[in-house]
């Protein structure tokens, strides 16, 4: 008899346990519904929501494993999210990794470290230096065929003394050991020379380029690279002596 | 003899069809816990980032004064892009224009103007890496906005007297984000560049100061 009680007991307040649950969760919002792909829930005991997106922002909410939430956009690696009760706030791509899509399948939202890189084929950068003594810069463009081989194209302008130089060139580059943190590369290419002397007495020049160079290149985060490098252009000159000019530069690239 | 009397109740709760649900409900939730407590080789998916929105472009524009050595202190208008590399380090470009006055020695008696009124309006463009140093928070009366402290450094041209310029510069800003996507400037720009319009080679540093505001999409 006092099984039969203690049985009918658990019974109810299992009953009671469950419509009080049901109770509880609350309906989705409207505008979740409509972006039902960008509701994740959390698996982890809880994530840090900041107020703004970076660590130095503070934390002024959690959510708590099983809650659900919905993501609105996203600033580099930090994510903007809603709460299922109004609050928004944002997350570190960290901690959004491993949450469950609305398939509840876990999601890896690629938390990587420099070795990433790979990942894109664009760099975009500016490296500054010398050009034959004189100052340089150059902004350039390059597109990643595989992890080892890419083609970019640069322009330099050389601010001289007696002469302005600006350069344009297509080269091939190839990287022989792409994981590594510091890697080195090899270029060849080619393009136009174009010189500008101060003076009016001589007359503006162009020819064409042939180049060999290399460098290092640094992975300083996944997007973020700095370069070193060297080239040593051929002039060939309408004369009969050909020229050589050398490069020296450093400066940074963004990959996307 | 108890436990038919259980068998009877758990099959009582069990057919119950208002209760069924229940139970469901009761089930799922046990896989969740166990599944939680088990955790077994689950397949991943890498997100798709493409159908989230990213804001990590700034553009806007600044209007300030520049002081430009032995030419003045004139107004500056400018367009800024930036891009937001990581939290830390930024891209920016920037594409300014300015009006030199006449340097003291052109307004002394007796002499000539070294360039003509043309030749006066400059322009400059610069690439320049930036990293934000003191991410934070700036109190306005009741009102808690986020912002940036951040250093930047780079390189372009300076366009004047029909002339290009190397120019290097650095400098420093604050932004202040008054909605998550909208941003107000205020920067401190030193430009080092070397010319001789006056005979020999000047290096001169040309500091500029501006406002600005920023939209990010």
């Amino acid at each position: 008899m006092t099984y039969l009680i203690r049985t009918l007991g658990a019974g109810l307040s299992l009953l009671l346990c469950l419509t009080a649950q049901s109770m509880a969760a609350t309906p989705l919002p409207e505008h979740w519904k409509e972006n039902s792909a960008l509701i994740h829930t959390v698996t982890a005991p809880y994530i840090d929501v900041h107020t703004f997106a970076g660590r130095g922002y503070p934390i002024f909410h959690v959510v708590e494993q099983n809650e659900k939430f919905l993501i609105i956009k996203r600033r580099n690696d930090w994510f903007n999210i809603e709460t299922i009760d109004g609050k928004n706030g944002w997350v570190a791509r960290k901690n959004m990794n491993g949450t469950l899509d609305e398939n509840r399948v876990m999601v890896d939202f690629n938390y990587g470290s420099w070795k990433e890189h790979t990942k894109n084929s664009f760099e975009a950068g500016l490296t500054v230096g010398t050009l034959d003594g004189i100052i340089a810069y150059s902004p350039f463009l390059a597109y990643s065929f595989t992890s080892n081989l890419r083609a970019e194209i640069k322009y330099t302008q050389a601010f001289g003394e007696s002469s302005n130089l600006k350069l344009a060139a297509l080269n091939l580059t190839y990287q022989p050991l792409p994981f590594w943190r510091i890697s080195p590369f090899f270029r060849v290419g080619s393009g136009f020379i174009q010189i500008n002397p101060s003076t009016i007495l001589q007359p503006d020049r162009e020819d064409p380029i042939l180049t060999v160079g290399g460098g290092f290149v640094f992975y300083a985060s996944s997007r973020l690279v700095l370069r070193v490098e060297y080239d040593n252009h051929t002039i060939m000159t309408t004369r009969n002596v050909n020229e050589e000019v050398e490069e020296w530069k450093a400066g940074f690239g963004v990959l996307f | 003899m108890e436990s038919w009397i259980r068998r009877i109740i758990l099959v009582a709760l069990v057919s119950g069809p208002t209760l069924s649900s229940a139970v469901l409900a009761q089930n799922t939730e046990q896989e969740k816990l166990l599944g939680d407590v088990i955790q077994p080789d689950i397949e991943r998916r890498d997100v798709d980032e493409s159908i989230i929105d990213s804001e990590n472009f700034e553009f806007g524009f600044y209007a300030g004064v520049m002081s430009f050595e032995d030419f003045g202190s004139n107004d500056v208008y400018g367009l800024r892009l930036a891009f937001h590399v990581t939290e830390d380090w930024f891209v920016e470009a920037n594409y300014g224009l300015s009006k030199l006055q006449a340097s003291s020695y052109e307004e002394l008696p007796g002499t000539y103007l070294i360039i003509n009124d043309d030749q006066r309006n400059l322009s400059y463009y610069n690439l320049n890496l930036g990293y934000n140093l003191f991410p934070g928070e700036v109190y306005l009366g009741k009102l808690a906005l986020n912002s940036n402290f951040y250093l930047t450094f780079g390189a372009g041209n300076t366009l004047f007297a029909d002339e290009d310029f190397f120019t290097y510069n650095f400098g420093g800003g604050l932004r202040v984000f008054a909605t998550d996507w909208i941003a107000i400037h205020w920067d401190v720009r030193n430009h080092l560049m070397t010319h001789s319009l006056f005979g020999p080679d000047k290096e001169i540093q040309n500091i500029e100061t501006h406002i600005g505001l920023t939209l990010f999409f």
